[in-house]
């Protein structure tokens, strides 16, 4: 047996070696259209297919194992019942079996079988099976919205239920909504100080919202911007000049006790470059360009509501304590506005470093 | 009265200094101490549990190197590839945030290497040497790559570091494996008996591939019963196994029970049809005369290894053990041969010239295969038959003596060649007394 393990050996983790296996040259798509037609597209090297069907199937095998290329279309348009047999579409547990639309054999040997069938018009999942692909293989979804995802299987798996209603869209939606509210509560400490910065100086709504909507407007810009790739910055630039902004709030806020004009604009431009941060963030989940608008704004949606519920806990706080005891007010925010410029500092240092 | 203020606040978030882009919640991997077991299920919740961090935060480097470690393990018992560039696309996404990240470097060492991608585990390994020189872990990924590529003496001297800096589990498997290649399957077989014994119960993965190795070895020297015993333990570890349900079913085959073995192999086929698994369930069903079935499972396998699990090397050494398609044989080995110069592909390539005719060429890979000392009985024997056909008698014997000794019925192809050589050899002097 080492004799095949031993050639295919590979590193594991801390405990053994690890053997493993290249991936098959197989790949399938599933594509579901409004009118519930489904198509199912196999593509593979046609020598090897038409030997493994040819073997599988119950006719006498021939004496020559090859497949003289001449003979591949012929050969592969035979086997049809076997493709089928060997196939599975499931829709809500209703197994549907498609017919051969088209085989196909290219100049290069690739084989390409389509399948179509229509499935239960209310399905709401498709599962997908094979007992024709012995390695790993992708399967790629493409449902009516023309949403794709790929998942990869082994040999017989069976894939998770791919839902065709939409709902997946719902949940990726509901997950950049989350991913937004996250990267600022409780993850994003510099956003947070920097907010809190602000309002420390804003004490009247007005001032407040004004810097806010600078923030906000500025970093949308720049969200979009970096997303769809027309501009962007490397993180070991954007991620000092973050630092540097909370600094500067929190320093600027112990030079002054009220809103300088310049601040709103020095607000949006350090906005920017917090919404290239964050585009960065959106950047790692490598996004189709069908899905950029909705999960941008909906991520957007969950900074602004991070933002928010930010503000309306420190203004609960500042306001709890200054309605008790007013003379406390300036202590408070100068200790807190000297803690953001001094975290602000030693931040730009070490991200410098 | 502010600065004291700044102090306080500035020690609570120092923690945070780079904000959200670093992640320190720890994410032990499975298998350590105070990691998860890798058991199956375990390791499928790890697998979850770590998706579901990324899905939040996918610049999360120690998720991402948790998950890719579960994920490569599931590889190894699932055959499932896929996983293995599923671990890459998670590493890579975090070496993206975390460019510098070390533990997500040498994991992407590893991946390569499950990928069959030597060279790049190679540089990757060298990139990680750079960043720490003293975690063996590195030495072990760049040993075994050196050992694929055939590059035995680097390999041996990266398993010496590796073994030097850290001696464990880990490093006795391989020491095992370099003694193994080196012919001393006595010491090969110590080693991995320290392995298996320096492995935790956490982590049932790596102790049955253990036991299944020692399995391994012991049909290596013939002693079924104690193979039978590891490969035993081996699914009793981690159920379903298939290193350990293949390895029974060798073991049935080297006693003679070939229906017993094939039932086996059939189990291993129906959860994961590698092609290897279908050749000894084609071995089997030729053994028992159902040359039919026999023939489509060859095709089955020859299908597998062109399209499925595409290996140009195995592929050869399997078409050439069988005397199929020899032509194509002698491409796939040298196709292989150009870029990895190991033993198996060697021997592959000797076989396959020997078979149509090539001796001189035959002899020249045979000696590359030979190289290391293996006492590899299927080599020995394809070394027999070459050293007969260039006149050299007596080593002809000598190697096909060492292919059967205290294991007649070691491969299911070669045995009874093998057996039929030294009957052969023999005959003349017996024909002379």
């Amino acid at each position: 047996m080492k004799r095949f393990l031993a050639a295919s050996i590979a590193v594991v983790a801390f405990g053994a070696r690890l053997s493993a296996h290249p991936v098959s040259t197989t790949t399938v798509s599933v594509t579901i259209d409004r009118s519930a037609r489904f198509e199912v597209t196999i593509a593979a090297d046609a020598d090897a297919l038409i030997t493994k069907l040819e073997a599988l199937s119950s006719v006498p095998l021939r004496a020559d194992a090859a497949v003289p290329p001449a003979e591949r279309a012929l050969r592969l348009a035979a086997l049809g019942p076997v493709v089928v047999a060997g196939v599975s579409c499931e829709f809500d547990s209703t197994r549907i079996t498609p017919e051969v639309e088209t085989t196909e054999v290219s100049s290069s040997g690739q084989a390409l079988i389509r399948l179509t069938g229509h499935a239960p018009s209310a399905a709401r999942t498709m599962t997908w099976a094979s007992s024709l692909v012995y390695g790993s293989y992708p399967v790629a979804f493409r449902g009516a919205d023309g949403r794709e995802t790929v998942l990869w299987l082994q040999g017989r798996d069976r894939s998770d239920p791919i839902s065709l209603d939409g709902a997946s869209h719902a949940r990726t939606v509901a997950r950049a909504v989350w991913l937004g509210f996250t990267h600022i509560l409780p993850n994003g400490i510099d956003h947070i100080l920097f907010v809190v910065g602000l309002l420390l100086l804003g004490s009247r709504s007005r001032q407040l919202l004004a810097q806010v909507t600078a923030f906000t407007v500025a970093h949308s810009m720049t969200l979009g911007l970096g997303l769809y790739g027309v501009f962007s910055l490397p993180a070991h630039v954007v991620e000092p000049l973050i630092a540097l902004s909370v600094a500067y709030v929190g320093v600027e806020n112990l030079m002054t006790s009220k809103l300088q004009p310049w601040r709103v604009i020095v607000v949006f431009c350090f906005g920017l470059l917090h919404g290239l941060g964050f585009a960065e963030a959106l950047a790692s989940l490598h996004l189709s360009r069908s899905e950029m608008l909705s999960t941008l704004v909906s991520f957007n949606a969950g900074v602004e509501a991070g933002q928010l519920s930010v503000i309306a806990l420190a203004a609960t706080i500042l306001y709890a304590v200054t309605d008790a005891r007013a003379n406390w007010r300036q202590p408070l925010v100068a200790c807190a506005s000297g803690a953001i410029g001094l975290t602000g500092l030693c931040w730009t240092i070490q991200r410098v470093l | 009265m502010a600065i004291v203020g700044a102090m306080a606040v500035l020690a609570a978030v120092s923690g945070c200094s780079r904000g959200s882009s670093i992640n320190r919640e720890p994410a032990p991997l499975a298998g350590t101490p105070g990691g998860p077991s890798t058991s199956r299920a375990s390791l499928d919740d790890t697998a979850a549990r770590m998706r579901a961090r990324l899905s939040k935060d996918p610049g999360d480097a120690a998720a991402a190197v948790t998950l890719a470690d579960a994920l490569i393990r599931q590889t190894r018992v699932a055959s499932n590839a896929g996983l293995a560039n599923e671990a890459e696309q998670f590493l890579r996404a975090a070496l993206r945030n975390h460019p510098d990240h070390y533990d997500a470097h040498r994991m992407l060492a590893a991946v390569y290497l499950s990928q069959h991608r030597f060279r790049e585990a190679l540089t990757e390994a060298n990139n990680c040497v750079t960043m720490r020189a003293d975690d063996p872990w590195v030495y072990g990924v760049m040993g075994d790559a050196h050992v694929e590529l055939g590059e035995y003496p680097a390999a041996f001297e990266a398993f010496d570091r590796m073994a030097a800096r850290r001696p464990n589990a880990a490093s006795y498997a391989r020491a095992s494996y370099a003694r193994e290649l080196q012919g001393d399957l006595k010491g090969a077989l110590q080693f991995m008996q320290m392995a298996t014994e320096a492995t935790s119960a956490q982590d049932p993965e790596s102790l049955a591939w253990h036991h299944a190795q020692l399995g391994h070895l012991y049909l290596e020297t013939g002693n079924i019963a104690s193979a039978r015993r590891e490969y035993t333990h081996a699914d009793y570890v981690f159920p379903g196994h298939p290193f350990a349900m293949e390895g029974l079913a060798r073991a049935e085959a080297a006693e003679g029970r070939d229906d017993n073995a094939l039932t086996l192999i059939n189990r291993v086929i129906a959860v994961a049809p590698t092609p290897a698994a279908l050749a000894l369930a084609g071995d089997l069903l030729s053994a028992l005369g159902r040359a039919d079935e026999a023939e489509r499972q060859y095709r089955l396998a020859e299908s597998a290894w062109q399209s499925d699990a595409p290996e140009p090397s195995r592929y050869a050494r399997f078409l050439s053990e069988r005397g199929r398609r020899l032509n194509d044989a002698i491409r796939l080995a040298r196709e292989a041969a150009s870029d990895r110069r190991d033993i198996f592909t060697e021997d592959a390539l000797a076989w396959a010239y020997f078979q149509t005719g090539h001796i001189e060429q035959a002899k020249a890979a045979m000696s590359i295969a030979m190289a290391t000392g293996s006492r590899d009985r299927v080599i020995r024997y394809h070394a027999a038959e070459i050293a007969r056909a260039t006149g050299d008698t007596e080593a002809a014997k000598r190697y096909v003596a060492e292919s059967l000794e205290g294991s007649p019925r070691f491969d299911l192809v070669a045995a009874p060649a093998a057996v039929k050589l030294r009957n052969a050899l023999a005959a003349p002097r017996l024909a002379h007394r």
